[in-house]
């Protein structure tokens, strides 16, 4: 559903935009980050058209992971384009744009925290910083998982570290890299990104595995109450 | 380990294959699709980590609306091409308003300060008098404009030997009465626990409290505004009254007798409390009460006394509160 409204706005934005250049979105998807990048740097509006356009929304809700105030997270997301496009001639190379930004506004928010400005500073309580939920809402899970296995599953992921929880929104739902975790969560080594989700994954491991063996046990219950009835 | 081999928690930890579950358009799509039809046993494996890592998201619906996209990319835009207006447009969040509100604040105040302590110093010293009423005493003061002020016992009036050229400030503790010469060009100010009472020419009544941060204002003649530091101000007209205490503030009508009664000679007392009765009278005739045998005075006094002696106050009160007196020096003994 978000994705649909993504593209609305997507088409949209591009119509306006580029006017009599009939330029299609899938023109600046395709290119590697590197291009994007380079053309942004040049100066190029529709290079920061679809920075802002792609990555605009998932900025802030990462962003909102670390503080409960929104108003905050907003300004440092504004704050880090007005950065970008003031000194773009200037900036490095992002292999990475996604980690690039990631990290960025992540540095920005978690140093104002630390600065305590008791008027901005609503730090998200650690337990509820990256709350996992499961969605239902593919019809392959639906077949695969069970209501309340997955809410085993919820609950394990729950107890996990907030860094553990974090690197796993971003490697399972934000599709980051290990190199690319690593990058924005600050840690020197790839290594280190892998270990967090290895070691998370090896936790749930106990949540994972019986599916299997319950979603056959309730077929058979299944089966037996049905032959009993008939 | 060979993906042959791999269990589901093996699935959910490849790069490889998550990125392939994640990006439909992934290149490595012509593989994972020949290797599922080459190992149908591990298709079952398969979709589970592929319904795992397709499920996972945030729990927190944290979107941005509609307007607020809007608003942050005008942000942008706007900071980027006016650099000139780089903190007034980009700024569009209410804090940072506010924050540049008091810093534009502190500079105009401190432009003030600096211009209203030259011309000040400049013409020459201020120096301050402050007179005390001791308790039992009221006393009256004339100031070099002409005004004139009723301190009544146990306050406190401080106040310079001669006024500048565009204000007549006063700092007062406890309560007065003041009878201000009208002038327009000068408006003179009474200072009392953070709270400024400014008229022009008038006759008024401030009572303050510092033990309780209770101030009261009582307008008799003429018209005052009442402001404290919190951005409240009132302008009172005459028998209006403004009273602040430490967690209201309420307007209304007093009665004469009982505000301003004590510049008359006149110990009013309505519907007092023990407490009151004793305070008001332990200041006005400058005494103090010893209650023997753990007597109180009935609560919900109300008597007016003009001009009376405190014995002739006490065989008063002792009408209706039903006690015994004596008088020892400045001490006043009570009892059954």
């Amino acid at each position: 559903m978000e994705n649909d409204r993504y593209h609305t706005s997507l088409d949209f934005h591009s119509q306006k935009k580029l006017g009599g250049h009939n330029i299609l979105p899938e023109f600046w998807e395709k290119k590697p980050d590197r291009e994007i990048w380079n053309l942004f740097k040049k100066g190029n509006e529709q290079a920061f058209n679809f920075l802002y356009k792609t990555y605009v929304r998932q900025l802030f809700k990462y962003g909102c992971e670390f503080t409960s105030n929104r108003e905050v997270v907003k300004d440092h997301v504004q704050d880090l384009f007005i950065y970008l496009r003031r000194n773009r001639a200037k900036l490095g190379d992002a292999p990475s744009i996604k980690a690039y930004l990631f990290k960025s506004l992540r540095r920005d928010i978690v140093r104002e925290l630390r600065k305590g400005n008791r008027y901005r500073n609503q730090p998200l309580d650690e337990n509820q910083s990256f709350d996992i939920s499961l969605s239902y809402e593919t019809k392959l899970i639906h077949e695969q998982l069970i209501k309340e296995k997955k809410e085993c599953l919820e609950r394990a992921m729950a107890k996990l570290s907030p860094k553990q929880r974090e690197a796993i929104i971003l490697f399972y739902y934000e599709n980051l890299s290990y190199r690319e975790i690593a990058e924005v969560m600050e840690m020197k080594m790839i290594k280190s990104a892998r270990k967090l989700i290895y070691r998370a994954i090896d936790t749930l491991k106990g949540e994972i595995l019986p599916y299997k063996s319950s979603l056959i046990d309730s077929a058979i219950l299944l089966v037996a109450m049905l032959s009993f009835l008939f | 380990m060979k993906y042959r081999d791999y269990a589901v928690e093996d699935f959910v930890k490849d790069e490889f294959f998550v990125s392939w579950v994640k990006n439909k358009h992934a290149e490595s799509d012509h593989f994972w699709k020949i290797w599922i039809q080459n190992n149908p046993e591990k298709l079952e494996t398969v979709n589970m980590a592929i319904s795992i890592i397709k499920s996972i998201g945030y729990k927190h619906r944290n979107e941005l609306s509609g307007q607020e996209y809007a608003e942050v990319f005008e942000g942008i835009i706007k900071n980027d091409k006016d650099p000139y207006k780089n903190t007034s447009v980009r700024k569009i969040f209410p804090w940072r308003s506010f924050a540049a509100a008091v810093i534009i604040s502190l500079f105009i105040g401190s432009l003030l300060f600096i211009y209203f302590n030259r011309t000040n110093s400049s013409t020459r010293e201020v120096t301050y008098l402050t007179k005390n009423s001791p308790v039992g005493v009221k006393t009256t003061i004339k100031l070099n404009d002409g005004s004139v002020v009723k301190l009544n016992a146990g306050g406190s009036l401080k106040f310079p030997d001669e006024f500048s050229a565009n204000q007549r400030l006063v700092y007062l503790e406890g309560e007065a009465f003041f009878e201000v010469i009208r002038d327009e060009t000068r408006p003179f100010l009474v200072m009392t626990n953070e709270i400024v009472t400014k008229v022009l020419g008038t006759s008024f009544n401030v009572k303050s409290n510092s033990e309780n941060q209770r101030v009261e204002v009582a307008l008799v003649a003429g018209k005052v505004s009442v402001s404290d530091q919190n951005g409240n101000s009132f302008v009172l007209r005459p028998r209006e009254m403004v009273t602040f205490a430490s967690n209201n503030i309420a307007k209304g009508y007093f009665d004469h007798d009982l505000v301003v009664g004590w510049t008359q000679n006149k110990l009013v007392f309505a519907k007092a409390s023990d407490r009151e009765v004793v305070d008001k009278l332990e200041n006005w005739y400058g005494v103090s009460f010893v209650l023997r045998d753990g007597y109180m005075f009935k609560d919900d006094y109300s008597g007016v006394f003009e001009n009376e002696s405190l014995e002739n106050v006490l065989k008063g009160i002792s009408y209706t509160s039903d006690f015994i007196y004596e008088i020892k020096d400045k001490t006043v003994i009570i009892s059954h």
